[in-house]
């Protein structure tokens, strides 16, 4: 908890920095989270160009407003929470889709997949299971496992109490492990 | 120590394990031999609960591979260098395109509409609304009518008339208190001229006259042309109208109460002088002074002292200042005035 604390610390003072115009801050913070950025919002739009277009669209109207923003001081649930309400918005744009069909699953990157040979095999059936689960729970098992973000940070980017998070998480991996016996059996 | 056997989903969920996992998975940049400690003595102090620790591990690394396969990991430096290149582009604060949504503009179209009509009933209201012209106590006004007719609007009196006067139509005016009218010539049979005054109706034949609108009898004076005095009928059908031609110098005066005309000949010079605002008594008893005071400079008059009623003058006042004029008249009559608002006594 405590490591977790420093990191977020240092979120908060680069903030402090950029609304002070600081552009080295700016420059570590685009640097600290860009890429994630980029690979959480493919999953909401798989289309390279759209995102990397909202991920710096945020970055440079943070810059452009940066004497007017306010003191957030959990920077990284924000940036997360503030790229995926513009993705969703141009998803409502294109498809009118709901909100709740938008975490994709990863059958879908083929590509991806040939690239990593040697897994192929277990992945294939992770793959299907991870499918077969709700986009939020997708959703939580990307934020948790592969951002690392800790609950409180996913409660906040996915608009719930902290409780629901872990409840989320629970249901989610449960649902996985339960996928993943009925192939080994 | 109770034993207890943890799930896979136990320990999956758990942020502490997690972090673990991820740690010996050699993927965190955070220093966490502090939770590693933890999480190795847990083990060699439950071996119970290895088995699900080492599965937990195992799906997490799974989970981490699978997820790293689908994400997208652009080139940082590149997307930093775009970012600048569009920071600089757009350097200087750029305003929000103003959108005007069709709600927006429905507002607007609104306001315009609201607009145009209030022009639009003002004007129509502006040109139906008669024009009404009233002089204060002891001021003469002149009034140029719509056909350029002139009308010298005595003191505390009022006249009535439309905006705008058709060729074709009667040009009418309306009257209370006193007036003298020059009048224009008809342009068509159907243009006369014609001043309601009271039950009055004068119709003018030709061109400048007099009219006294006060005490319940309606006078007109005659200086040039003809002049047609009628009772206004206020029923058409009833009787057959009471009616006088004057002929210049003739003054008549029809009574509300009676409904009579009388037809008398006048001092002409005398009784005109009001227009430039001066009075003219000549061998006048002082009721009659009384009388025009209280007509032409709306006060009340009264008389306390008894033997000025029957006592008579001869003066030329200017009545421009009433205190002045009031002095003036009791200093003549050897009397004393004291005004209060709308009421005189002499005494």
């Amino acid at each position: 908890m405590e490591l977790l604390s420093v990191e977020t610390d240092k979120f908060a003072q680069a903030w402090q920095q950029i609304k002070k115009g600081d552009i080295h801050s700016y420059e570590w913070l685009f640097k600290k989270l860009a890429s994630k950025l980029y690979s959480y919002g493919y999953r909401i739009v798989p289309d390279r160009v759209v995102v990397e277009d909202a991920v710096q669209d945020l970055f440079v109207q943070l810059w452009e407003n940066r004497e007017q923003l306010s003191d957030v001081k959990l920077v990284k649930p924000y940036l997360y929470k503030s790229i995926r309400s513009r993705l969703l918005r141009t998803l409502n744009h294109r498809y009118a889709s709901d909100e709740s069909m938008s975490f994709m699953g990863i059958a879908s990157y083929e590509e991806a997949v040939i690239e990593h040979e040697s897994h192929h095999q277990m992945n294939a059936q992770l793959k299907q299971c991870l499918n077969k689960l709700t986009p939020r729970q997708r959703e939580i098992i990307h934020l948790k496992f592969y951002q690392q973000l800790d609950y409180e940070d996913i409660a906040n980017i996915l608009n719930m109490v902290y409780q629901a998070a872990v409840n989320l998480c629970f249901r989610a991996v449960t649902g996985l492990r339960q996928c993943l016996k009925k192939h080994t059996d | 120590m109770e034993k207890y056997r943890y799930s896979v989903e136990d320990l999956l969920v758990d942020a502490s394990f997690q972090r673990y996992a991820c740690g010996i998975l050699g993927e965190e940049d955070v220093d966490i031999s502090e939770i590693r400690q933890f999480w190795e003595d847990w083990c060699a102090q439950h071996p119970e609960n290895q088995a699900a620790a080492q599965e937990a591990i195992e799906l997490i690394k799974q989970l981490r591979q699978a997820e790293s396969y689908a994400a997208v990991v652009p080139d940082i430096d590149k997307s930093w260098q775009q970012v600048l290149k569009r920071l600089q582009t757009t350097r200087q604060p750029q305003k929000p395109l103003v959108t005007i949504g069709w709600r927006t503009y429905l507002r607007y179209a609104a306001v315009v509409f609201i607009l145009l009509s209030a022009i639009a009933a003002s004007s129509y209201l502006y040109f139906l609304v008669p024009i009404e012209v009233y002089t204060q106590i002891g001021e003469n006004r002149t009034v140029t009518l719509p056909d350029h007719s002139t009308v010298v609007l005595s003191g505390n009196s009022s006249l009535q008339y439309a905006r705008y006067w058709g060729s074709n139509r009667p040009r009418e005016v309306w009257l209370k208190g006193k007036a003298y009218f020059d009048v224009r010539h008809a342009i068509s049979p159907d243009n006369r001229f014609v001043v309601h005054a009271g039950k009055a109706r004068i119709e003018v034949l030709g061109t400048s006259f007099d009219v006294t609108n006060r005490n319940e009898a309606t006078k007109v004076l005659l200086k040039t042309g003809k002049v047609k005095m009628e009772v206004e009928q206020m029923q058409p059908s009833s009787q057959a109208t009471v009616s006088t031609v004057l002929m210049p110098g003739e003054e008549a005066e029809l009574s509300e109460k009676s409904g009579i005309i009388t037809k008398k000949v006048t001092d002409l010079e005398h009784s005109m002088n009001w227009v430039q605002q001066k009075f003219v008594f000549d061998n006048t008893p002082f009721e009659e002074v009384a009388k025009t005071i209280e007509e032409n400079c709306g006060v009340k008059v009264t008389i306390r002292k008894q033997d000025l009623r029957t006592r008579r003058i001869t003066a030329h006042l200017d009545a421009k200042n009433l205190d002045v004029f009031l002095t003036g008249v009791a200093r003549l009559f050897d009397a004393k005035v004291k005004r209060k608002g709308d009421s005189v006594v002499f005494y």
